[in-house]
């Protein structure tokens, strides 16, 4: 994805997710859109932009919100690499891949989001973070979902596809 | 060098991430001094976020409002604000009538000015809360052009929000009490003599313990903020949801459920000592 379209997409995230999200928060826990972003560009489209727009946002989000500057956009550069190492080894035009990818981002990311903070100061316990985890996962696969079935999605069923089932085509 | 050249993308992966690592470092050791780009930084996302966040609120009430009735809002917001000032009231109230007499015929004796008298209140819109799901950081669209000024407490209808921890010309970010390993001295409504200490037990709770162990707190308990501390007396913390003796320690030991509900807060009122 260009840069022209990538930087729009994590602005307005950035913005929603950080204004309107606690109108809408579901168990108490509200999709993480600037972390859906940095899974899904590298997943979808590959290259380095979606890897240095979630290390640049997880900066800005470090700035203005936590004591310290880093461990958030640490944890993006940690995911961003690991969508594009899933990429290289994945069909990643799946909805199984889609369900990986949104699994493995939104464990890594926390995971390592929470180490981070640990190590310097004494953070929320494992548990707590252990416990918010499955509806994140939830709601980031829903999200990479929806994307991958209005934008990303590129695969389309061919008729000569022998895994195409009832692939008869009449001509009259 | 040359292998540098070969593997350049991982090298500029580890280098971004020593980068990182440092900025992370350099940022635990300076924890809470100003740092001039974040500054600039912060107040062009708070100039941007401001409307956005009004912009939001109003549709949220909006929409609301299609399901509920409007009026029932309005009064609910009415009450609210009812039910915070005659909080404070009874809080007054309850720090003994006779009590208060001495003390006050002593004060004026001894030419003495009350706390209550050394401080302001600035009435601000939370315009951005922190996206990382466990912590209760936000911004405020007041700052030091309004006298706030970094440690001021943080209140709501509700009661005890945090302390301003950063600050900006028209901007403030607040820490709540749940992420801080800060102390807050308590005292038990119930029995204002019954005193303890709680901090953030990095579960969205407070936990703490009773100067006295033997004290006769139950659960369910209303605990207000004693004043000896950064916080002033008076202002609702939390209720007890459990007591615990702990036998090594001999201490008794108390978690507590904040009275401020931190996923969706809007408004909060900053206190400023003269």
């Amino acid at each position: 994805m260009k840069y022209r379209y990538a930087i729009p997409l994590f602005l307005c995230a950035f913005l929603i997710q950080t204004t309107w999200m606690n109108h809408l928060t579901f168990f108490g826990k509200s999709p993480n859109l600037i972390l859906c972003l940095a899974i899904m560009i590298p997943f979808f489209y590959g290259g380095a932009e979606g890897l240095v727009l979630g290390v640049a946002f997880g900066l800005l989000q470090d700035i203005c919100f936590s004591v310290l500057i880093g461990p958030s956009a640490l944890a993006m550069l940690a995911v961003g690499l690991l969508m594009l190492a899933f990429r290289q080894r994945m069909d990643w035009d799946s909805v199984f891949s889609v369900m990986i990818g949104a699994v493995a981002g939104t464990i890594a990311y926390y995971f390592i989001l929470w180490k981070a903070i640990d190590i310097f100061i004494d953070g929320y316990s494992f548990l707590y973070m252990l416990k918010g985890l499955p509806f994140l996962v939830i709601y980031h696969f829903v999200a990479m979902l929806c994307y991958y079935f209005v934008i990303g999605r590129r695969a389309v069923k061919h008729p000569q596809d022998k895994s195409m089932k009832g692939g008869l085509i009449h001509y009259n | 060098m040359k292998w540098c050249r070969e593997h350049w993308k991982l090298t500029v992966a580890v280098g971004v991430f020593l980068v990182l690592l440092v900025f992370t470092l350099v940022s635990y050791v300076n924890q809470g001094s100003d740092f001039w780009l974040g500054r600039r930084v912060q107040g062009a996302v708070a100039f941007v976020q401001e409307p956005v966040t009004l912009g939001g609120n109003a549709a949220a009430t909006t929409v609301r409002g299609l399901f509920q009735f409007r009026s029932i809002l309005e009064e609910n917001e009415a009450l609210k604000e009812e039910n915070a000032r005659l909080q404070k009231e009874l809080t007054e109230a309850v720090l003994s009538q006779q009590e208060l007499q001495e003390l006050k015929t002593l004060s004026k004796s001894l030419n003495y000015v009350s706390p209550k008298d050394g401080y302001h209140y600035v009435s601000a819109t939370v315009t951005a809360m922190d996206p990382s799901q466990w912590y209760s950081t936000f911004t405020i669209n007041e700052g030091s052009q309004k006298g706030i000024q970094k440690d001021a407490v943080v209140i709501n209808a509700d009661g005890l929000v945090g302390r301003v921890f950063e600050v900006g010309p028209n901007w403030a970010k607040v820490i709540s009490i749940i992420d801080e390993k800060n102390d807050v001295s308590f005292q038990v409504f119930r029995d204002l003599k019954l005193l303890g200490v709680l901090s953030g037990d990095g579960k969205g709770t407070l936990t703490g313990y009773m100067l006295d162990d033997q004290a006769p707190v139950i659960k369910g308990d209303t605990l207000i903020t004693s004043g000896m501390e950064l916080y002033p007396q008076g202002i609702p913390v939390g209720k007890i949801i459990e007591v615990t003796k702990d036998e090594d320690a001999l201490l008794q030991r108390v978690k507590v459920k904040t009275a401020v509900n931190f996923s969706n807060i809007q408004k909060v009122t900053v206190i400023i000592a003269r």
